[in-house]
């Protein structure tokens, strides 16, 4: 795919020819320096924008055709989102934010809100703090109601960008807890990150640079204070020049 | 200062469309206002200029040629307040104009001769045909236009069975009878035509005494004094009318006009300053950051409101001087509908005074009001609104929780959406409930005039039947059993208008068999007479003798004067409450026995009058002097006021539709540009632009809904009250307007639906949000 910006007379690529594929159960790490093209890159797979040229196909069908309407329904029913700045609805309780999310697709109210007090706990968020609203508790309670929303309707891929890149080191590690956990239950995750310590969660990395995709790491799966690991990720951003 | 035009230069261009909108909401308020306002002022003043310029008379007395004599002139003279008679001969009859309108219109006309000399009561000529006709005759401008009869037509009046048809030579603007209210008038025949029909009715010619009196004379007094003078000359007055009451007669519309428009005005006036007040208020919320950064850089309260109150203020001065200077496009269009009603035409030229106090008023009420919305400013801490701790009370609650809350997602949104704008609610609900009020009254009227019509005319004019039929026939009550056996028939009352004295005050008399079985119930306290000894009385009869129910009064009729008990107060616009009502047994037992001689028929709703007519005509031709389709009469009449109804409510829906567009979008933006982001991640989640498009429409709707239905069923108990007063200003004590619930409904819904409509378009641009291009944001 190819993606460019016209502003004036002026063009700029983006994404430049990128070919990519991700699989199933797979923690997609998007790496690269400022203005690489990765957040252009995970907003155009999640069919929140369009590419220049070229297609992104989900399981077998082309997303690049879709009209808006038609994207809508596809990101409500395999698509969850998190966002650096949250963005968590600010009139809602962070219960209602979750619903917001979950009974867009249908089904039974009460299983829906079940399933939502069950990702709440799962996220370590008790009923007191579910019943706030966005501005009455922290930014990592918060961004952990952005997973709950995210992932309420059991979307094939989560999408992060940057989920913690507005969090403390403290709350930093809570989000990515949840992160590692949902990808051992089989959740796809592609996440943006600058963050060295976010992508050592991922088990694949791929690191852009002027569009393209300038190199690819295979981590394997996650394990906490694994010096392999940790060490393989380091040489492979050394490698990038990062 | 120069920095706070800078600064005053920054908002015009942050707001410059909503700002620009409440401009052409004060522009549509200062055109209405300006219309009333140059109504208000000029037309009264130009009616008197016009009198005064035909040197019209303060009284008129219509009196038998053969009554006439010097030393009744000569005691008229006397009197102390006349300053100037002038006698006019004409020929009184009552004639049925042909095909007036496309009826037959019956009135009392004065033919008088157009080569008699005039210093009072003068005539301009409008238009003269050039060519010679033959039996010319000189119509006033409100029969020839009214009752279309242009230049060089043909005009037939029916007299006493006989036809006399002339053609149309000029038609003068007069400033003496002019108007069917008055219920007689005045057409000029010249000198040949004069004499014939003279000839053709010896004993009809009439003296007019026209009068004019002493600056600031009482001229009821006046009037009074002159019958009385009259009467001690054996002279009958046979109609009597004093300059103010042909004056209210002509301009009662032009008046009700005024008022309507003028109301319209303030409704309008006050949907301006809530859309500026919600718009500044919003605007300092959506700016509570940059107010703060303002002032921690040293702008003082009052330097930053004065920036924020220059725009809406210059725009308010520019945009109403805008409106009033359209409305001068309008005026002639105006002017002439109301010309055609108060039978002259006048200009309206430029009104300083009307456009400095209609652009004065706007702007200082703009000013007042942005002010005050504004001054919260004076009390917000640079540091907390920089800190974004400013949030109101919308923010701390999380209503309509979509756990609990049963409906659909969708629903549940809406209301939550309409929950957290309380400054929105209040403005739109203040905004549709003024505006329901406008369309309630236009329903109202709608209903009243042009579905219920019967309503309208019976508060206006007398009693109504569907025809009315003068009888030869000695029998009259054998007459009316064939009639009332005929098919169609409902009813068939006798039922005469008649001319007598009630305490030397003359008056018409409507005789009646049994005031129970009419159409219109003219009492408006007490009742009507039932029995030989009673009477009822018009409310000007009752006020100028200062009696009431319960009192006796003389009558006199022939020479004859019997005594009677007041029963009720009785209402005629068209008689200017100069009315009198007696049982057919107090008539009789006044008139010494007088037979009546007319019918008034009532018929089945299926039935055509004029098939009746015809039908009546084929069994008792012989007996049947005239015969008036009256129901047709009534609804030519009926013609104009519905045409001016229509106007009210096309009027009324547009500048409804019009206003509610533009708060609608004032809001709409409002809430766009503020969910800007909300709207980009309710896409992202999945939320396709038609849904976020209905749940902001949506979320406008139960407040529309609260709106115009409250306003709609609060219209039953606040338009009795005002069409009591609007009755009241023309005399009409008793009106018989209802307030049907289901057309209110009917409107209230049709605004609902229309609102909706508005709202689904001017949201459609949330389509255009790009869900990436707000998270980028």
């Amino acid at each position: 795919m190819k993606k460019t910006f016209r502003s004036g007379d002026a063009e700029q690529t983006i994404i430049n020819d990128l070919d990519l594929d991700i699989c199933q159960g797979d923690f997609t790490v998007i790496m690269g320096s400022s203005g690489a093209g990765k957040s252009t890159l995970l907003y155009a797979l999640s069919g929140m924008d369009k590419p220049t040229s070229g297609s992104i196909t989900f399981c077998c069908e082309d997303i690049t055709s879709y009209n808006a309407d038609k994207l809508a329904v596809f990101r409500r029913k395999h698509c969850g989102f998190v966002f650096q700045q949250i963005y968590l609805l600010d009139k809602m309780s962070l219960m209602d934010n979750a619903l917001t999310a979950g009974l867009l697709v249908g089904g039974k109210k009460k299983e829906i809100v079940r399933r939502a007090e069950a990702l709440f706990a799962k996220v370590n968020l008790p009923e007191v703090t579910w019943r706030k609203l966005p501005s009455q508790i922290s930014g990592g309670e918060a961004q952990r109601a952005g997973i709950v929303r995210a992932v309420i309707n059991r979307p094939e891929v989560l999408f992060a960008d940057e989920p913690t890149g507005a969090l403390n080191s403290h709350n930093s590690d809570a989000v990515l807890n949840v992160f590692t956990e949902l990808n051992r239950d089989g959740q796809s995750i592609i996440m943006v990150t600058h963050d060295k310590k976010s992508a050592l969660r991922g088990s694949r990395i791929i690191y852009l640079r002027d569009g393209k995709i300038f190199g690819e790491c295979d981590l394997g799966e996650y394990t906490p204070d694994n010096a392999e690991r940790t060490g393989k990720l380091n040489a492979f951003l050394t490698e990038m020049n990062w | 200062m120069k920095q706070i035009i800078h600064l005053s230069h920054y908002f015009f261009k942050k707001d410059k469309k909503q700002i620009l909108s409440f401009g052409f909401i004060l522009l549509i308020t200062s055109l209405i206002l300006h219309l009333a306002t140059v109504l208000a002022l000029r037309i009264d003043p130009a009616y008197d200029r016009q009198s005064d310029e035909l040197h019209s008379a303060d009284i008129d007395i219509v009196l038998p040629k053969y009554t006439d004599s010097d030393e009744l002139s000569d005691a008229v003279c006397g009197h102390s307040t006349v300053q100037q008679l002038e006698k006019q001969r004409a020929i009184l009859q009552k004639a049925v104009m042909k095909d007036f309108r496309g009826t037959d219109f019956e009135l009392n006309i004065l033919f008088y001769n157009w080569d008699d000399s005039r210093s009072l009561h003068q005539l301009s000529c409008l238009e003269r045909s050039e060519e010679a006709v033959t039996n010319p005759v000189y119509l006033p401008l409100y029969i020839s236009e009214f009752g279309e009869y242009p230049l060089n037509e043909k005009i037939t009046f029916s007299i006493d069975g006989r036809e006399f048809t002339f053609t149309v030579a000029g038609v003068v603007q007069e400033m003496h009878y002019g108007n069917a209210s008055a219920e007689i008038m005045g057409v000029f025949l010249p000198d040949e035509g004069y004499r014939h029909l003279a000839q053709e009715f010896p004993g009809s010619e009439v003296i007019n005494y026209a009068v004019r009196t002493a600056e600031g004379a009482d001229v009821q007094n006046v009037l009074a004094d002159l019958r009385q003078t009259a009467e001690e000359h054996h002279s009958p007055v046979l109609f009597a009318l004093t300059g103010e009451a042909k004056k209210q007669s002509r301009m009662m519309v032009t008046n009700l006009l005024t008022v309507i428009l003028a109301a319209f005005a303030v409704i309008v006036l006050l949907v301006s300053i809530f859309l500026c007040q919600f718009r500044i208020k919003t605007s300092v919320a959506e700016e509570m950051v940059q107010m703060g950064v303002l002032k921690s850089l040293g702008f003082t309260s009052g330097g930053i409101i004065r920036a924020i109150v220059l725009p809406y203020t210059l725009t308010a001065l520019l945009f109403s001087a805008l409106g009033a200077s359209v409305s001068y496009a309008l005026l002639p269009y105006l002017v002439d509908v109301l010309a055609l009603q108060a039978g002259f035409r006048f200009d309206v030229p430029f009104s300083p005074a009307a456009m400095i106090l209609t652009v004065a008023l706007l702007t200082g009420v703009t000013l007042v009001f942005t002010r005050l919305a504004a001054g919260k400013l004076r009390r917000l801490q640079p540091i907390a609104a920089i800190r974004g701790l400013t949030e109101g009370k919308d923010m701390k609650k999380n209503r309509f929780a979509i756990a609990r809350t049963p409906g659909s997602v969708n629903g549940v949104l809406m209301l939550k959406q309409m929950a957290a704008s309380s400054r929105q609610n209040v403005l739109l609900f203040a905004v549709l409930f003024v505006m329901t009020i406008l369309i309630a009254f236009s329903g109202s009227l709608f209903y009243n005039v042009i579905i219920e019509p019967d309503h309208f005319m019976n508060t206006l004019s007398d009693e109504s039947p569907d025809m009315i039929l003068q009888v030869s026939s000695s029998d009259i009550n054998s007459m009316k059993q064939i009639i009332s056996t005929l098919d169609g028939a409902k009813n068939v009352l006798s039922y005469s208008v008649l001319q007598v004295q009630v305490e030397k005050e003359n008056a018409a008399a409507f005789v009646c068999e049994d005031f129970s079985k009419t159409r219109n119930d003219c009492c408006y306290e007490g009742r009507n007479p039932s029995s030989g000894r009673e009477i009822a009385i018009g409310s000007a009869l009752a006020e100028r003798l200062g009696c009431g129910i319960g009192d006796e009064v003389a009558v006199t009729c022939s020479g004859t004067s019997r005594s009677y008990r007041v029963v009720g107060l009785v209402q005629s616009i068209n008689n200017r409450g100069e009315i009198c009502e007696l049982t057919e047994e107090g008539f009789s037992a006044l008139s010494g026995g007088e037979k009546l001689h007319t019918l008034y028929v009532y018929l089945k709703n299926s039935a055509d009058a004029d098939e009746f007519i015809d039908q009546t005509e084929a069994i008792c031709g012989e007996n049947i002097v005239s015969a008036v389709n009256a129901a047709k009469k009534q609804s030519e009449a009926q013609y104009m006021y519905t045409s001016i109804v229509n106007v009210v409510i096309v009027a009324v829906f547009t500048v409804t539709v019009l206003i509610v567009l533009l708060i609608l979008y004032v809001i709409l933006r409002s809430m766009i540009i503020q969910r800007r982001q909300e709207f980009g991640v309710f896409k992202a989640i999945g939320y396709s632009g038609r849904q976020l498009v209905w749940q902001a429409a949506g979320s406008l709707m139960p407040v529309t809904i609260a709106a115009a239905l409250s306003s709609a069923l609060l219209g039953l108990m606040y338009l009795p009250a005002v069409y009591n007063v609007i009755f009241g200003m023309i005399g009409a004590m008793k009106n018989h307007m209802e307030q049907p619930v289901g057309v209110l409904l009917l409107f209230a819904a049709a605004e609902i639906v229309v609102t909706l409509l508005i709202s689904i378009l001017l949201a459609r641009p949330i389509k255009k949000i790009e869900a990436y291009s707000l998270i980028k944001e």
